[in-house]
């Protein structure tokens, strides 16, 4: 099976194979990669790969990959190979929420001439004020949102065209 | 002893609290908002009691839910914790007219010091050093440059009723300072309905020590050692220790001796803890008191060997203390490092959402202090930590070296937390030297924070074995088996056939 993944702003790809001794083999790139791996109860993997055992803890939400191994944390993304993935940000005008929050203001009305830095929306979370503004300038076309709204991260807030 | 108590907060310090309870035999009663339904306090509690929404205003700052609540469940007694309404008078006075015991400092006390600029007067006069500075409600502008020139610039314009941050200029020159005072009034009315403001000299590179102090009600007043916390980012604590590597016995002596003075001029009981700022040149001056438990109490439990919450409730029972200063002594080192969901990369931005494992590291000298369990969502409306792990050794760099094992084993998964950040500042120079000061982190961010690590290719095979190992998952590269699952002997390509050659 192949997949590919994104970290940060590389995409990498990665074939693994169950073989019939049980071993994985995996293929990243040039790189071939034999070893063993179970995983216990709890979820946690154990890796086993020249005589050494590495222990590795996975997790995922949606198209997020969490691992941990040696020590460090990664997050990954997984890249849907067979439909065009959803973008974060959806078309180039549109302001999208960056974490949860709530929305505290909006400061424009449908149909307003808005500029390029203009702050359209004001968020609110951990004590917090964001200020949200456009990346360009346009009209705003339609908006998503009122105050009082508890808004998610990657929830489009107001479409700009 | 006190038979049974409500504990007016939630996450890791309400876990704390009831672990005191516990061992003291007081039946626990813990409340709940409608995200914390599943919270590890209220599971632990021996009673809970929904109070409701998640805002706090709508629930852990309800007085009037939390004193229903206490009448309710007939308690006895009410915990504050830290943060929420642990420094409300209004609260504190309100448990007491309900006939309750409030596990805390008398309101005249916390009243007394809410005020900076009443605080930094009642210091002056209790012989305790306050920061160089000018405070006069009726000033002119000429009085106020006037004092400013005798302060020395640069110095800070500050606002009497409030912190956090807010109604804080730094002025430079004496050129700005009527209109810092000016913004700074503004922000502070505000912020806090209050646009009393003060002059402060500014000292650079300034440390923040503070003293835990402890006073029972028969008039025994001790301090408990310090505690170094200026390991900052934006007014923020991140990590904190004891002992502090900069400070002597004397000054130790000095400043714990300033901190009890602080704590009898305003007949305080119970726990509480004095802050200092020490100059590059050990001068220290009288800062702020705050009249709770603090967040890094763990760190002097760890050195002293003392348990605090458990103290807090026998002087609240009208217990008398049951050592004297000359008994107390600090033993070893302590660190605490604050974990928290947020993106040391993104401005610090809380990282909001499931926490899908959390696995604490276990061992020898480490503890861990957390509300927080797997699965849990870490929700924008309350303060995004994990957990404190606070880690105790021989010395500081042997506490230094565990607490950076302790980290490597941790395992975080399901949201962005500070953990690369924490172990970046601990292999520091700056912090294994002892040498940084409130503003060094701000100063030097860029520097500090380490970059995103490269991918370690088992980080990539772990996550392709995951989603091997989860059927839904499998199917988004296009390969499925007729049952979706990859382990079936029917997915296999190599010829297994059961009793006989393949």
């Amino acid at each position: 099976m192949t997949q590919q993944y994104q970290y940060g702003s590389e995409t990498f790809t990665i074939q693994l194979e169950l073989l019939s001794d049980g071993s994985y083999l995996a293929r990243i790139g040039e790189r071939e990669i034999r070893f063993y791996a179970q995983q216990n109860l709890n979820g946690q993997w154990l890796i086993q790969h020249q005589g050494k055992q590495i222990p590795l803890y996975t997790a995922s939400e949606d198209d997020r990959r969490y691992v941990q191994v040696n020590g460090t944390h990664y997050t990954l993304e997984a890249v849907d190979t067979r439909k065009r993935r959803r973008g974060s940000s959806g078309s180039s005008g549109d302001l999208t929420a960056q974490m949860p929050g709530q929305v505290v203001d909006v400061l424009v009305e449908t149909g307003a001439t808005v500029e390029k830095g203009q702050t359209l929306l004001i968020l609110e979370a951990m004590k917090m004020e964001i200020r949200v503004s456009v990346p360009m300038a346009g009209e705003v076309k339609v908006i998503h949102v009122s105050a009082g709204d508890v808004v998610e991260r990657g929830q489009v807030l107001i479409e700009v065209g | 002893m006190l038979k049974k108590c409500l504990i007016a907060n939630r996450g890791e310090i309400a876990v704390r609290i009831l672990q005191a309870c516990r061992e003291l035999g007081i039946v626990s009663v813990a409340v709940y908002s409608s995200v914390d339904e599943q919270a590890r306090h209220v599971q632990l509690a021996d009673e809970a009691y929904f109070i409701g929404s998640a805002p706090p205003s709508q629930s852990y700052l309800n007085i009037d839910t939390l004193l229903q609540v206490a009448h309710e469940a007939e308690c006895d007694c009410v915990h504050p914790g830290y943060g929420f309404l642990s420094e409300s008078e209004v609260f504190a006075k309100a448990v007491l007219d309900a006939g309750l015991t409030w596990v805390g400092p008398p309101p005249s006390a916390i009243e007394q010091m809410g005020v900076k600029t009443q605080a930094r007067t009642l210091m002056q006069d209790a012989g305790v050093p306050v920061v160089p500075g000018f405070q006069s409600e009726s000033a002119t502008h000429e009085q106020f440059a006037d004092a400013g020139d005798s302060i020395g610039y640069p110095l800070m314009v500050k606002a009497a009723g409030g912190g956090g941050g807010k109604g804080i200029r730094i002025v430079y020159s004496a050129d700005d300072l009527i209109p810092a005072i000016e913004s700074a009034r503004n922000e502070a009315q505000k912020a806090f309905g209050d646009a009393r403001i003060f002059l402060e000299r500014y000292i650079e590179s300034a440390r923040h020590i503070e003293i835990q102090v402890l006073a029972d009600s028969h008039g025994n007043t001790v301090h408990l050692f310090e505690r170094e916390c200026s390991t900052q980012r934006r007014h923020q604590k991140i990590i904190e220790e004891s002992p502090s590597p900069f400070i002597t016995p004397d000054m130790r002596d000095a400043m714990g001796q300033a901190a009890v003075d602080a704590a009898q001029a305003v007949g305080y009981v119970n726990a509480g803890t004095v802050e200092f700022i020490v100059t590059p040149d050990r001068d220290f001056y009288f800062l702020e008191m705050n009249t709770r438990l603090q967040v890094e109490h763990p760190v002097t439990e760890l050195v002293t060997g003392l348990d605090l919450v458990k103290l807090q409730f026998q002087v609240a029972s009208g217990e008398t203390l049951s050592f004297t200063q000359a008994d107390l002594s600090q033993q070893g080192h302590a660190i605490e490092c604050r974990l928290y969901a947020e993106d040391a990369r993104n401005n610090f931005l809380p990282a909001i959402g499931t926490v899908l494992q959390f696995i604490p590291p276990q061992g020898a000298g480490i503890r861990v202090d957390s509300g927080i369990q797997s699965g849990d969502e870490i929700s924008i409306h309350y303060d995004p930590m994990i957990a404190k792990l606070i880690i105790f050794d021989r010395d500081r760099n042997s506490a230094i070296q565990r607490t950076l094992q302790a980290l490597e084993e941790t395992v975080i998964l399901g949201t962005t937390t500070n953990l690369d950040f924490l172990q970046a500042l601990l292999q520091s120079e700056v912090f294994r030297e002892g040498e940084i000061h409130t503003r060094y982190i701000d100063e030097h961010l860029e520097a500090l924070l380490p970059d995103m690590p490269e991918l370690d290719e088992w980080a990539l095979i772990g996550t392709m074995l995951h989603d091997l190992k989860t059927p839904q998952l499998a199917s988004i590269s296009g390969d499925i088996t007729n049952d979706g699952d990859v382990f079936s002997p029917w997915s296999r390509a190599d010829g297994f056939r059961i009793g006989g050659a393949s």
